[in-house]
C-alpha cells in the first residue's frame, strides 16, 4: 500500500481506459496516459477532438461512462479533498459580472475547506494593475483571464488544468498571459495540463504533447521529438522603419526578415516571446502571427506517432 | 455549515434575484393596500342585491365575501399572494441553476472542492429563505394595514395559513428547478413551468381536486374563517415537495456541466 502511494505521488495525472459517451456516441474512447510530476503536458487536437470533454472529466464536471481518473494520486470523485490542491482555468467559463474582482477572489477562496488567504491572489492582480474594487463586467477579456489565473492560484495548487486558456485573446495579451503562467509554473513548481489548438502556445509551455483525435490518443511525444516548425509574424509599424530599427538582431530564433512597403515578415522557429516583446515596444498599425497549418503538423505528428507504435 | 464562510455566495445569489423580489413585492404591497381599501365598495355592491339578478353559476359563493375575514383571506391567500407568489417562485426557480447554466458560471464553483450536494442545498436554501421572508413581509404589511383601518385580524390563523401556501409555492419553485436541470436554460424552464401551472389551472375548472394551485386544494379562506386546517392537503404537499426536491438533487449530483 505504501509503495503504491509513492508510485502514485509521482504522477500528477493518471487516466486509465477513460471513456465518455453522449447519446451512445464515444467522445472519449478508452484513453489512457499518465503525467509525471514537474511535467507540463499539452493536449493538442482539432475542434471536436474531445479536448474539452477530457478536461471536464478530469475536473469532475462530467461523469465518465467508464474508466479511471487519478489526480495527484487520488480519485477526485471518491476523494474530493484532493481538489484542494488542484485548479482549473478555462477560456470558456464565465465569472459573476456583478461581483468585484476582490469578491471574486474571496468567493473562490471560500469554496475550499482549508483556510485560504486571498492576499497572494490580490498581489498578483495588483502587479497587473487590475483594480480590486472594479466589477467583473467592466474588465477586458485579457484582464478577465488574469483574474481567472489569480483565482486559480489562490489555493497554492500543485496541478492546474487549463482548457484553451488563451482563446479569444489578442496576440500581445496572450503572450503576456503565457509569460505570467510560465513564471508561476516555474516559481511555484506547478504541474500544468492544458489543451490547445494553438501551436505557438504549446511550443512555449509544454514538455510533452498528447495528440487527440476523435477521443483517441494518436500520439504521445516529447517536445524534442517535434518537427521544426517555421512561423511568420507580419508586422506593420506606424512609421517607416528599416530592419535594423526593429532591434531583433540579437534574437537567435529568427531565420529571415523581409520588408515590403513598410510591412515586415519575420520568419522564425523559436524565441517567439522575445520577438513579440521587442515588437510590442514599437508603435504599430498591425501585428499578426501566421500560425503553421495545424493539419500539416498533425499529419507529421500522427505519422511519427504511428511509427512509434509500430516500433 | 458556516453561513459566514459562504456569505459571498449568498451575496451573489441575492444580487441575481433582488430585482425579481423587489418588483413582485411592490406589486403585492399595492395589491394588498387596494384589497383592504376597496372592501367597503365590495360590501355596498353585494348589499345592493346585484347577486340576486345574476345566474347562480356566475355568483357561486360570492355572498361569503360580505364577511370581511372571508373576503380578505380569499383575496390574499387564495388570490393575490398565491398568484404573484407563484410568479416569484418560478422566477427564483429559474435562477437557482438555470441562470448559472446559461451564464456558464457553474464551473467556477464546481471545479473547487465544494461538494455538489452542499452547493445545491446552500443555493436552494437561500432562495427558499428569500421566498419565506417575502411572504412574511408582505402578509405582515397586509395585517398591519388592515388593523390600522380598524379591521380585526385572526393573527394566529393569518400566520399559520402561510404554511400550506408556502408549500404550494415551493411546488412551483421545485418544478422550475427540475425543468432547469433538464433544459439547462432559465428562460425555457420558466416558460414551461408557467405553462404547466396554467394548464393545471385551466383543467381545474373541470377537476379542481387535481390542482394544487387551485383554492379547493387546501382552501385557506375556509381555514382562516372557520379554523379547519387542511391537514391532509398539507401532508400531501410536503410529500410532493420532498419528491420534487429528491428528483432535483439526484439530477444535479449526476449532471454533466
Amino acid at each position: 500500500m505504501i509503495t503504491m502511494n509513492i508510485i502514485n505521488q509521482k504522477q500528477a495525472v493518471m487516466i486509465e481506459n477513460l471513456t465518455k459517451e453522449f447519446d451512445q456516441q464515444k467522445v472519449i474512447d478508452r484513453l489512457s496516459f499518465t503525467q509525471n510530476q514537474n511535467e507540463t503536458v499539452a493536449i493538442l487536437g482539432k475542434n471536436g477532438s474531445g479536448k474539452t470533454t477530457l478536461i471536464k472529466l478530469l475536473i469532475g464536471l462530467y461523469q465518465p461512462t467508464s474508466g479511471r481518473v487519478e489526480l495527484l494520486g487520488q480519485d477526485p470523485v471518491a476523494h474530493p479533498a484532493v481538489k484542494e490542491k488542484i485548479s482549473y482555468l478555462s477560456g470558456d467559463y464565465s465569472l459573476y459580472p456583478n461581483l468585484t474582482v476582490r469578491e471574486t477572489i474571496e468567493l473562490a477562496a471560500s469554496l475550499y475547506n482549508t483556510e485560504i488567504d486571498p492576499d497572494k491572489a490580490f498581489n498578483i492582480l495588483r502587479k497587473e494593475d487590475i483594480e480590486l474594487d472594479k466589477e467583473i463586467k467592466l474588465l477586458s477579456r485579457g484582464q478577465l483571464q488574469l483574474v481567472k489565473l489569480a483565482a486559480a492560484l489562490v489555493n497554492d495548487p500543485d496541478l492546474i488544468i487549463l482548457d484553451e486558456p488563451t482563446s479569444g485573446l489578442d496576440i500581445l495579451v496572450r503572450q503576456r498571459f503565457l509569460a505570467r503562467l510560465c513564471w508561476y509554473k516555474d516559481e511555484e513548481n506547478i504541474n500544468l495540463l492544458f489543451t490547445s489548438h494553438n501551436f505557438s502556445e504549446i511550443s512555449q509551455l509544454a514538455d510533452r504533447i498528447i495528440l487527440l483525435d476523435q477521443g483517441k490518443k494518436l500520439a504521445d511525444l516529447k517536445m524534442e521529438e517535434l518537427p521544426d516548425v517555421n512561423k511568420e509574424i507580419i508586422f506593420i509599424p506606424q512609421k517607416e522603419l528599416e530592419v535594423s530599427d526593429l532591434g531583433l538582431d540579437k534574437i537567435h530564433g529568427i531565420n529571415q526578415i523581409t520588408l515590403e512597403d513598410n510591412k515586415f515578415i519575420i520568419n522564425y522557429s523559436k524565441d517567439e516571446a522575445n520577438i513579440l516583446y521587442r515588437l510590442s515596444e514599437i508603435p504599430y498599425l498591425s501585428l499578426k502571427i501566421k500560425e503553421p497549418d495545424l493539419a500539416d503538423i498533425f499529419q507529421e505528428l500522427i505519422e511519427g506517432g504511428r511509427q512509434d507504435e509500430s516500433e | 455549515m458556516s453561513l459566514n464562510k459562504y456569505k459571498l455566495l449568498l451575496k451573489k445569489e441575492w444580487a441575481n434575484n433582488r430585482w425579481k423580489v423587489l418588483i413582485v413585492s411592490v406589486f403585492l404591497l399595492v395589491t394588498s393596500t387596494i384589497l383592504v381599501l376597496q372592501y367597503p365598495m365590495v360590501q355596498r355592491t353585494l348589499e345592493l342585491g346585484i347577486l340576486d339578478e345574476l345566474p347562480g353559476w356566475m355568483t357561486g359563493g360570492m355572498e361569503r365575501q360580505l364577511n370581511f375575514h372571508y373576503y380578505l383571506a380569499d383575496g390574499w391567500f387564495d388570490g393575490s399572494l398565491a398568484q404573484y407568489g407563484t410568479l416569484l417562485a418560478v422566477l427564483l426557480g429559474m435562477g437557482v441553476i438555470g441562470s448559472e447554466f446559461q451564464d456558464g458560471t457553474l464551473p467556477f464553483l464546481l471545479a473547487r472542492p465544494i461538494d455538489r450536494v452542499r452547493l445545491f442545498k446552500i443555493k436552494l436554501g437561500f432562495q427558499i429563505f428569500i421566498m419565506v421572508l417575502f411572504m412574511i413581509i408582505v402578509t405582515a404589511y397586509l395585517g398591519l394595514f388592515a388593523s390600522f383601518q380598524g379591521r380585526e385580524i385572526y393573527l394566529f390563523r393569518f400566520i399559520i395559513a402561510l404554511i400550506p401556501l408556502g408549500l404550494k409555492l415551493l411546488v412551483a419553485f421545485l418544478i422550475t428547478v427540475n425543468l432547469s436541470l433538464f433544459l439547462k436554460d432559465q428562460i425555457k424552464s420558466g416558460i414551461f413551468s408557467l405553462a404547466i401551472i396554467l394548464a393545471f389551472w385551466v383543467i381545474a375548472n373541470l377537476t379542481p381536486l387535481y390542482n394544487i394551485f387551485y383554492y379547493y386544494w387546501g382552501n385557506l379562506a375556509e381555514y382562516y374563517v372557520y379554523g379547519s386546517f387542511p391537514t391532509v392537503d398539507t401532508a400531501l404537499l410536503i410529500i410532493l415537495n420532498i419528491g420534487l426536491y429528491g428528483l432535483a438533487l439526484s439530477r444535479f449530483k449526476k449532471i454533466d456541466i
